[in-house]
């Protein structure tokens, strides 16, 4: 009980320094994939004051009482002489007990970080809690689940990502709804970027790949970017003015050529939380244009 | 050595410094490597020479033009290779001194991140005429404009020898003459790096010079000084070269600063144009290596040469003409480095270089040839100094000093120096695979040819994290010395944090996976990557906890180096803390590549590791100089120096978690359009850049000082701080040998250390004996028992 009343205090005290903006803050939003990452990051913030100002505490204590001035007397407790190695200072019960308890504040904080990390990434082998991808037409209906903690959804609808220098290429591949997806242009800070429009409450699978180099793309206000690599996949060996990751259907839309595995493309879950509108920047170095590298992503009621 | 020899070895040095920094331009086409842009060195991708059968020409030019008058112009040309159906299809490249090009269509783009230079797309590569829009400049001055045009010959290979191309330039008035409103033209940045570079220059020739008049003002000759700065040139004593690593290491700790400021005054307001994109990608490139490879290591390399013989009580280094080798290798490497700066081409890959656009042969520079090159001699470098400390450290202890008795900071420069040893190869390797990839035309990160990006990522970072720590486990080798001197006490818990220090010796090689969290690593392993990262902090902690148990029952006396290794345990500490965020990977996914990376890697590099090398010059310059050094103006450096530090990089964190990238050339402030950056983030990044200028600035006070107690200090004894390890025996500063004399092939008189525990020390354990075995296997009797 007493350990709690103070952990209250403590964490009010916290709250009450973090009002003033010059620090990180517990609140700051990190990203809208999961409010998992929003406990992580107030987990963390807590615990590094806790930290810091258990430090801080020591060193402003000790460096200020044993404080001495040049001239003053003292008491030569090791043994210091020049050429000679002083007597050891030292005491085993507190050397391990200050290895031991950081090494269990590692392991709380590396069981709380496991937690939200299937809700950034997918693989073949894992649906990320979102079922199977969608039909034609089909919705997501995500929804928060208290129990899992996390969103769920009852299908997720793919689409395609290509970087390239210095831009993006967005394609819905068979999400045939406008009001699902739709790729357009949009003018950010006076030149012309691609932007994708999504639906709010809908679960997105980015399958990305790269036309050139190494990109990233940081989708900032969900707070989840991957990095995208030029594969032979993306090449277009077969000439038809394509990347080789995309085949023509017989309706006349685009869908993935083989399996995600198989392309060796990278992948990252999109749910679409709030209605916003965004940046998409690239945060792997790639060139000259490399800050330039926009697009304007759209959730849309 | 003989001044005859001497000079040779000078004039040998001079023509393999000439002879290396020449060699990459041997394999260069006729025009050059590319030069400064293609205006001036031509179309040499597509042959060596201009040919005057491609006439190139541009319509729609006024008599004269008019302020800010957007005129619409056509570029074509006609001719070129002349073979059987050929149709001299190709592309252009226009440059002009002023105004603004706007292209009109996809077949024409901005190039070189400039808006005064203009080319082909690639779907305008196959063509003979092109549309654009030219919109002149306010000011009456003449505008330049230089257009070269390539015409190939048709069979897809650019390098063929048949295609051809030709210049053409062109000059325009403006319809108001020179006298209205001249505009200045913005000074060229890397002009501006170089004239610094040069005064830094001059003036640190100017402080030598004078310094050297000062010791003896009536003897004052050429003939005197001749002989004297030879000497400092050939020298392999290893004091005198832990000086010219010293001073190289301050040398190009400005450099850094330098290039740190025109970063912070580009990224001052948003949208600012101060440098292009193409200057402020070089520029952090720049920035980042010479910060690292050319500032960190050096200074580094300073102390240990000169502290590590002191301190085990040995006359040199085992191997002392290895060490003048390695020390010679830096500058080369330094001027390989920046050679492509200066060409207006340099490295504009980041210092992680990373592949395939550091082989990237169009968009990437000619400079990351030079950049490859040049770390190839720094790693080169690096592994001699490698092999000489850890034989020294081996082999050269005094009588009585087992590996349990050395002095905290040599271990730490052991410790750094077997990571190094064991890491840097593979950076050799990728490096060279790099070099090879753009010289030779190989194929290791091309995935066309089925090389693999990604190799270059784990090459690099199996070397890059250990690193990080190679430059940061010297400084806690410094904080040690300082804290227990300071506090006239022995170092608590000695043994754990000689682990300790071990401990991150060996968990920094089973980390570097944390820096390819969002390259696509299966899950498993970020999860066990995750969990090694944190390990981090037990060690750590172990160190933190211990220096400040140090300080327990002492009596601290405040000196400027107490002061900044106090300071170094705050920022350590909050660096130590928000590198504790980065392991964890869903919050990682967010601030990978972002300025909160930036806050932390600079809590920890720079107030981490330069907080330490403050701390290291106050400490031990006495010892170097025989000189004091002022107090006063050692505590003013340190309060404007700790709190502008602060001021550039605290509110870093906050703008990272806000969303501003990393490399970026601008950043993006909230409209009614898009939600990015809030306003408040401009205000910071003004605080921060003011705030830079301080530090620079500010750490001038300690050149300063440095220069004034040099020529004005007081005397320093031999021990003026109360230490007790060896370096405070012998005179300030140490004569040549350090200790001993040398006579008939035997030293003499050489230091033993005694030990005042009571206890007696066992016989070496396992590890200590299989150690003593690999670095000296004839040698059973280093460990003494007292």
């Amino acid at each position: 009980m007493v350990l709690r009343k103070l952990w209250q205090f403590y964490e009010i005290f916290v709250l009450t320094l973090m009002r003033v903006r010059l620090f990180p803050t517990i609140g700051d939003k990190m990203a809208d994939v999961t409010p998992l990452f929003d406990n992580l990051w107030n987990e963390y913030i807590i615990w590094s004051f806790l930290v810091g100002g258990f430090t801080f505490i020591w060193l402003y204590h000790h460096s200020l009482w044993y404080r001495s001035d040049e001239d003053e007397e003292w008491e030569n407790k090791d043994g210091i002489e020049v050429g000679v190695f002083p007597k050891e200072y030292d005491n085993f019960t507190l050397e391990v007990a200050w290895t031991v308890l950081p090494f269990l504040l590692i392991v709380y904080l590396a069981i709380i970080s496991w937690g939200p990390l299937d809700a950034v990434w997918t693989s073949a082998e894992a649906d990320g809690g979102y079922g199977d991808e969608c039909a034609s037409g089909e919705l997501s209906n995500m929804t928060w689940s208290e129990s899992d903690g996390r969103y769920v959804a009852e299908c997720y609808h793919v689409i395609y990502i290509e970087a390239y220098q210095w831009g993006w290429n967005f394609d819905c591949l068979e999400v045939s709804v406008p009001d699902l997806c739709e790729v357009g242009t949009a003018v950010v800070e006076g030149t012309p970027a691609a932007s994708l429009t999504l639906k709010q409450g809908e679960v997105y699978l980015a399958v990305m790949g790269s036309a050139d180099v190494t990109h990233a793309p940081w989708f900032v206000s969900w707070g989840v970017k991957e990095d995208v690599l030029y594969s032979q996949g993306t090449m277009d060996l077969n000439g038809d003015g394509l990347s080789d990751n995309l085949i023509l259907t017989e309706n006349g839309e685009y869908a993935l050529s083989g399996s995600i595995g198989e392309l060796g493309l990278m992948t990252v879950w999109l749910p679409a939380e709030d209605v916003e509108n965004f940046l998409l920047l690239c945060t792997e170095y790639c060139g000259d244009n490399h800050a330039y590298m926009l697009a304007q992503i759209n959730v849309n009621a | 050595m003989g001044i005859r020899n001497s000079g040779r070895a000078v004039a040998a040095l001079t023509v393999i410094v000439g002879v290396l920094l020449l060699a990459p331009l041997v394999s260069s086409l006729p025009t050059g490597i590319g030069g400064s842009s293609i205006q001036t060195a031509g179309c040499n991708c597509h042959n060596g020479l201009s040919d005057s059968s491609v006439v190139a020409d541009i319509q729609g030019f006024p008599e004269q033009y008019n302020a800010s008058e957007t005129y619409s112009l056509s570029i074509s040309f006609t001719g070129g290779p002349a073979q059987e159906g050929n149709v001299n299809l190709g592309g252009f490249n226009l440059w002009a001194s002023d105004g603004v090009f706007t292209p009109t269509d996809g077949l024409t783009q901005l190039w070189g991140g400039s808006v005064t230079e203009v080319a082909h797309t690639e779907a305008g590569n196959d063509y003979t005429s092109w549309v654009l829009d030219w919109t002149a400049p306010e000011s009456g001055k003449d505008v330049d404009f230089i257009l070269h045009v390539n015409s190939v010959n048709g069979d897809g290979v650019q390098t063929g020898q048949i295609d051809q191309w030709n210049r053409a330039d062109y000059t325009l008035q403006s319809s108001f003459g020179v006298i209205g409103e001249v505009i200045p033209d913005a000074p060229e940045p890397f002009v501006v790096l170089a004239t610094l570079i040069l005064i830094t220059l001059a003036l640190v020739a100017v402080t030598i010079l004078y310094g050297f008049y000062r010791s003896d003002p009536d003897g004052f000759s050429w003939e005197t000084f001749s002989p004297w700065i030879v000497e400092w040139l050939t020298t392999t004593d290893h004091k005198r070269i832990g000086t010219l690593y010293f001073l190289a290491g301050l040398f190009f700790l400005g450099i850094g600063g330098i290039m740190a400021l025109f970063i912070r005054v580009q990224l001052a307001t948003p949208g600012n144009d101060f440098l292009t994109q193409d200057q402020y990608n070089q520029f952090f490139t720049l920035h980042g290596t010479t910060m690292i490879f050319l500032a960190a290591m050096p200074l580094i390399n300073g102390f240990a040469n000169w502290m590590v013989p002191l301190q085990i009580g040995a006359p040199d280094l085992a191997m002392p003409r290895l060490n003048a080798m390695s020390f010679w290798l830096q500058p080369v490497g330094a001027l390989l480095i920046f050679t492509g700066v200066f060409s207006g081409q340099g490295a504009d890959t980041g210092w992680t270089g990373y592949a395939p656009y550091v082989v990237d042969m169009v968009n990437g520079h000619d400079g990351n040839t030079f950049w490859a090159a040049g770390q190839i001699m720094l790693v080169a470098s690096s592994t001699l100094t490698g092999v000489n400390f850890l034989t020294t450290i081996a082999v050269m202890r005094a009588e009585g000093m087992g590996w349990m008795q050395m002095p905290l900071f040599t271990w730490s420069i052991l410790v750094a120096n077997l990571m190094l040893f064991l890491s840097i190869p593979a950076f050799g390797v990728g490096l060279i695979q790099v070099y090879l990839d753009r010289v030779i035309g190989t194929a290791f990160y091309d995935v066309g040819a089925g090389g693999d990006p990604l190799l270059w990522s784990h090459l690099f970072w199996y070397f890059g994290h250990p690193e990080v720590y190679v430059v940061i486990v010297p400084a806690f080798g410094v904080i040690s010395e300082v804290l227990a001197t300071s506090s006239r006490r022995s170092i608590f818990g000695y043994r754990s944090m000689v682990f300790a220090m071990a401990g991150i010796g060996v968990v920094a090689f089973i980390v570097y996976g944390h820096h390819m969290f969002t390259s696509g690593m299966s899950p498993v392993l970020r999860f066990v990557t995750m969990v090694t990262t944190m390990l981090v902090a037990v060690p750590t902690g172990i160190k933190i906890f211990n220096w400040l148990k140090t300080m327990h029952g002492g009596s601290l006396v405040y000196r400027t180096h107490t002061l900044w290794a106090l300071g170094f345990l705050v920022t350590f500490t909050l660096g130590g803390i928000s590198g504790m965020f980065f392991p964890s990977i869903a919050m990682d996914t967010h601030l990978h590549e972002s300025y909160f990376v930036v806050a932390h890697f600079h809590y920890v590099l720079v107030g981490g590791t330069v907080f330490g090398f403050f701390a290291a010059i106050y400490y031990w310059y006495p010892k170097m100089t025989g000189r004091m050094m002022d107090e006063r103006l050692g505590t003013l450096h340190f309060l404007t120096a700790f709190i502008s530090y602060n001021g550039v990089f605290w509110p870093m964190h906050r703008l990272g978690v806000w969303g501003m990238a990393r490399r970026h050339h601008t950043y993006f402030i909230s409209t009614d359009d898009f939600a990015n950056l809030p306003p408040e983030a401009a205000d910071w990044n003004l605080f921060i850049s003011v705030s830079a200028f301080l530090f620079f600035l500010s750490n001038f006070i300690m050149v300063a000082n440095m220069v004034i107690s040099y020529l004005r200090g007081a005397k320093a004894p031999a021990d003026p701080w109360g230490g007790w390890s060896f370096e405070w025996m012998t005179a300030s500063p140490p004569p040549t040998p350090s200790f001993g004399r040398y006579e008939e092939g035997m030293w003499y008189d050489l230091p033993k250390l005694r030990d005042a525990n009571e206890h007696v020390t066992s016989e070496p354990g396992r590890f200590a004996r299989w150690f003593n075995r690999l670095m000296v296997p004839d040698d059973g009797n280093e460990e003494v028992v007292h």
